[in-house]
This record gives structure tokens, sequence and C-alpha cells, in this order.
């Protein structure tokens, strides 16, 4: 293949940075493993250009991508390091960030892909046809996953909603 | 509040955008996913490009100290008033694009329907002459992309159809270089090829004294990547050893590592050369981030002869710089380098009205008169056809 693809890949690329930042973020909670996130993603994102660029829907591609570095790097413990790996211990925390904090860290107790159904869900706002998609799994899977990530959430923090938050 | 509506009340808090500066560096990714191609990579291989602005420019010594005159440095062109777009004829083809320009700016060669099909295909190649199509050819192999082309016409490149194949093209006729696997990246107007030979990733440095020739290979450090950027009116072969170490190898057949410049007192990481033209070589400075990992690249150009650098630009990849080794990358409002400052081009408008407003310029003459590039879709939308231009400046 030529360079030609150089000039698309810089293309598309600088124009989703931000949507793609915004996905890591969420997903992780840290904004430079966000970074970091990313980085790895349009890494393999331009070795593999030369395809890519061909397939219908590259941004569905390139967001699996994404889902998939963070779910490796979920598997290799490293994600956990900065995170804070404490489960809370208090009901109702007080402020926001603190607030924060709790929910980042109790989903960060839960088994990764059920994490990712759950923040591509609910923070991302994706259909669950799309997290199928984004996950490689049938849409039955997505729904278990969310059923079986809300347990363990609740099992965590309790029934907050509507109460101390 | 069924589980859905529990979940996103409760998830809510986490909401949000990422507050600091992204550290992402499309440069790098760029670099180490490169590394991880294996055959497209050849080509020449993307090296990159440019920055912005700037009038002047600062000069700074390769070596710190004692305050010298300035050296006897070759003399730029000037920059053109204005420069005027116009399409390139491309026949009925739906598309087309220009890969190389000249020296002169006479000779541009590129192909058509770049865009469709797979690499493999076949592609008909197009030879302009002062703006007008003088020849349609298919090569004989898949996969062809014509990466320089020299002031009498002739063209080098690669082929990738099956192996990577270093090629020339003189009148009409594709021919496969001496050598093996491999690839060509540039031609000067004396004839004489860079290139490299070898397969998967360990591509040597070679030289061809002429397309017919067989080839000289070029002397580097073992153990790491050596890649050929250009090649100099004088024969001059410029290259990068690693990832930031900017070599030259000589006409005379000696070869030298290209010292990063002191800026500021502080020393470079390392300088990735781009492309040789009005007598410098231009190409990327890497400079450590202070409190971050990573590093920041600003254009400079290099004076191989006095050793004298010139700071052109401030971060990498906002001017365009065109040469046979180099990233292309599209902009809304084109520019280039002429000398150590830039030329504006216009936007060609029937391009920019059918939704093709991304400019890439892929040549410019010695005497920044004839520039030559394309016009595609900002978005990479594969259904829109790619136009091939030429600026006329005065």
């Amino acid at each position: 293949m030529n360079d030609d693809s150089d000039a698309g890949y810089l293309e598309y690329v600088s124009g989703r940075i931000p949507a793609l930042r915004r996905v890591a973020f969420l997903l992780g909670g840290d904004e430079h493993q966000a970074d970091d996130l990313v980085q790895e993603t349009i890494t393999k994102l331009y070795a593999k250009w030369p395809r890519i660029a061909k397939v219908e829907n590259v941004d569905a591609y390139v967001h699996t991508m994404l889902v998939r570095a963070f779910l490796d790097e979920k598997r290799r413990g490293w994600w956990r390091v900065s995170l804070r790996d404490k489960p809370p211990e208090r009901p109702a925390p007080a402020d926001a960030s603190e607030e924060k904090a709790v929910l980042r860290a109790a989903l960060d107790r839960i088994p990764a892909r059920q994490q990712a159904v759950l923040v591509l869900r609910f923070l991302c706002d994706r259909s669950v046809a799309d997290v199928a998609q984004l996950l490689g799994c049938s849409e039955g899977t997505v729904k278990s996953q969310t059923s079986h990530g809300l347990t363990a959430l609740r099992r965590i923090l309790g029934d907050r909603v509507g109460g101390a938050l | 509040m069924n589980d859905d509506d529990y979940v996103t009340a409760l998830l809510r808090p986490l909401a949000g955008e990422p507050s600091g500066p992204p550290r992402i560096d499309v440069v790098k990714a760029m670099r180490d996913g490169r590394r991880r191609r294996r055959r497209w990579w050849a080509t020449g291989s993307l090296a990159a490009v440019a920055v912005t602005a700037v009038t002047g420019g600062v000069l700074v010594a390769a070596r710190p100290p004692a305050p010298r005159p300035l050296p006897d440095l070759p003399p730029d062109p000037v920059v053109p008033a204005s420069c005027t777009a116009a399409p390139l004829p491309a026949k009925s083809y739906r598309s087309a694009e220009v890969t190389a320009g000249d020296s002169s700016g006479r000779w541009l060669i590129g192909r058509a329907e770049p865009d469709v099909g797979t690499p493999s295909i076949s592609k008909s190649h197009l030879v302009w002459h002062d703006g007008k199509l003088v020849a349609d050819v298919v090569p004989p192999v898949g996969g062809m992309t014509m990466t320089d082309i020299n002031a009498s016409g002739v063209a080098v490149g690669i082929s990738d159809s099956r192996a990577d194949h270093p090629w020339t093209y003189r009148d009409g006729t594709f021919t496969r270089l001496k050598g093996g696997t491999g690839f060509a990246v540039a031609i000067n107007d004396s004839g004489v090829v860079a290139g490299q030979l070898g397969r998967d990733q360990k591509e040597k440095p070679v030289r061809w004294s002429s397309p017919a020739a067989a080839p000289e290979p070029l002397a580097a450090p073992d153990g790491v990547r050596a890649e050929v950027r250009d090649i100099a009116p004088d024969g001059t072969i410029a290259g990068v050893i690693g990832d930031f170490q900017g070599y030259l190898w000589l006409p005379d057949g000696t070869a030298r590592p290209i010292p990063a410049p002191h800026v500021d007192g502080k020393p470079a990481l390392g300088f990735e050369p781009l492309v040789f033209r009005y007598g410098w070589l231009y190409g990327t400075v890497a400079f450590p981030v202070t409190g971050g990992p990573g590093s920041e690249q600003i254009d400079y150009r290099y004076e191989p002869r006095t050793g004298t650098w010139q700071e052109v630009g401030a971060l990498a990849m906002k001017t365009q710089v065109a040469g046979p080794g180099r990233w292309r990358f599209g902009q809304d409002n084109p520019e280039i380098y002429v000398g150590p400052r830039t030329l504006s081009l216009p936007a060609y408008l029937p391009a920019v009205d059918a939704y093709l407003g991304s400019f890439v310029v892929e040549g410019i003459s010695d005497d920044a008169h004839v520039v030559s590039g394309i016009a595609m879709s900002g978005p990479a939308d594969l259904t829109l056809p790619i136009q091939p231009l030429i600026w006329r400046c005065r």
C-alpha cells in the first residue's frame, strides 16, 4: 500500500481523538490511562490502516479496538495500579469527588467485561446492539453482563440511588 | 425505577470529559505503527513534515561555542506573491492523484483511481509534463507507487504485489531495478537512485548509480533499522538510523551521523531527515518534553556542508514538505516551505464544492513556481474521488 493512506489516517485520527479519549476516560476513569489507551489504539490503527480504511464502518472498528485495548490492560492488571483500589467503606460520601472515587473503585472491582458493558451502555449511551458489536458478543450476552454487573455493583455499594445520593 | 434507570442514575456522577490536555502523540503512533506493519510500509515511508509559519526562523550552530560569521549558505528562492490552483487533466478517470513532482516543476507522476480497489490491482499511471497529460501506462505488476521523479522524467518507486520490489519508469516503460526485493525511495537529477534492498523490515540502504546499474550497499550501523529518506542533487543520501539519528551517506563513499542541534543549551534528542530542498535537508528535531514522557517535534533544516541548523517551524506537521520519503497529510489551508518561510496555497474551490476540502502537497519546484498535489475528502470518505491539482505561483 502506498503512503497516500497517511493523509487519510491523519485526517481521520485528528477528528476522532476527542471522542476516543472521552470513551477511554469513561471506561477507566483515569485521564493518563485514557491517553495511553488512545495512543495504543491509534498506533494499532496506523499499523492496519491500509486495510481498515477500506472497511465500511471505521468508527465502529476503532472503538472496538479501543474497548479491547481496555480489556487487555485490565487483564494484565496494569490498569489497577493507579486506580483507587480500596473498597468503599462509608455509605454516603460527602462530596462529589469522593463520590466519584467510590463509584469508580466499585466499578473497578467488577469483571472487566461487565464494567465495559455498564460504562458503554449507561455512560456512553450505546445501544445493546452497539455494545455487542464493540465487544464481539451477542446482544443476549450484553444483557446478561449488564445484569451481572449491576448485581455486583449493588453488592459492593448497596442500594444507593434515591437514598443517600 | 427499573434497572436501566437505576444504573444510569448510579453512574451519572462519573460522566464527564477529561479535563487536561491530551498527551496523545500522533507522530509517535505513526512511527510505532509503522514498525508493526509488514509489507505496506515500504514506500518512502513516512517522514514528516512540517510546520507552521514563520517568517524567518532562527539560525543555530551545530555546536554551541564560538561566535562565527554566518556561513556561506545556499540561496533560497523568493517566496511567490500569489498562486492559482487548477485541476490536472486525467482523461476520463473518475479519480487520480499526483504522487511525485520533480525539481523543475515540469514532470509530475501519479496514478488513476488510487482510491478504488486494492493495492494488488494494477492501476494506470499518469505522467504530466508542463501540466499536460503525456502518458497513461498500466504497470506490468500491481501495487505500484512512484515515489519520486527527476527533471528528465525518470521516476522510481515500489510495487508491493506479492513481495516489494524497486521499480523505475521512463518513457512509458516500467523496469525493475536490480538487486531483488526492496524498494526505491528517491532519484536525483543525475539519475542516482537511493533505496533499500532486503525484506521483512530488514531492508538495507543501497544506492544505484543509475537505474540500470547494480546496487551498491550503503554502510550503516549494525543492529538498528536504517531508512533512506532522500537523495540530494550531489548524490548525498539522507536517512535515519533507529528512531531519531539522522544519517548522511556522502558521494565520496563515507558516511556520518548528523549531530543533533543544541537549542537554548539543551541538546535535542535527535533529528529525523525528510527531504532535500534548496540545498538544505528538512526534517524534524525531537526535544524532550519537560516533566513528561515523549518528545516534542519541531521542523528544522540542516545545511550539510557547513553543519548549520535553522528552525523553520513550530510543531511538526503543520506545513507540508512534500518529499519522496515524507508523511502526507491533508490541510484545509495548505502551505509549504519555501526556504525558511511558508507559502500559502489557495484552495481549489470546485474541489471544495465537491467536498474535497483537504489538500496534500506532493511536489514543489526549486524556484517555487510550480506546486503539485491533490484535493481529497477530509474525513477520508472513499466514495469521493481524488482530484490532482497544480498550483502556478509568481
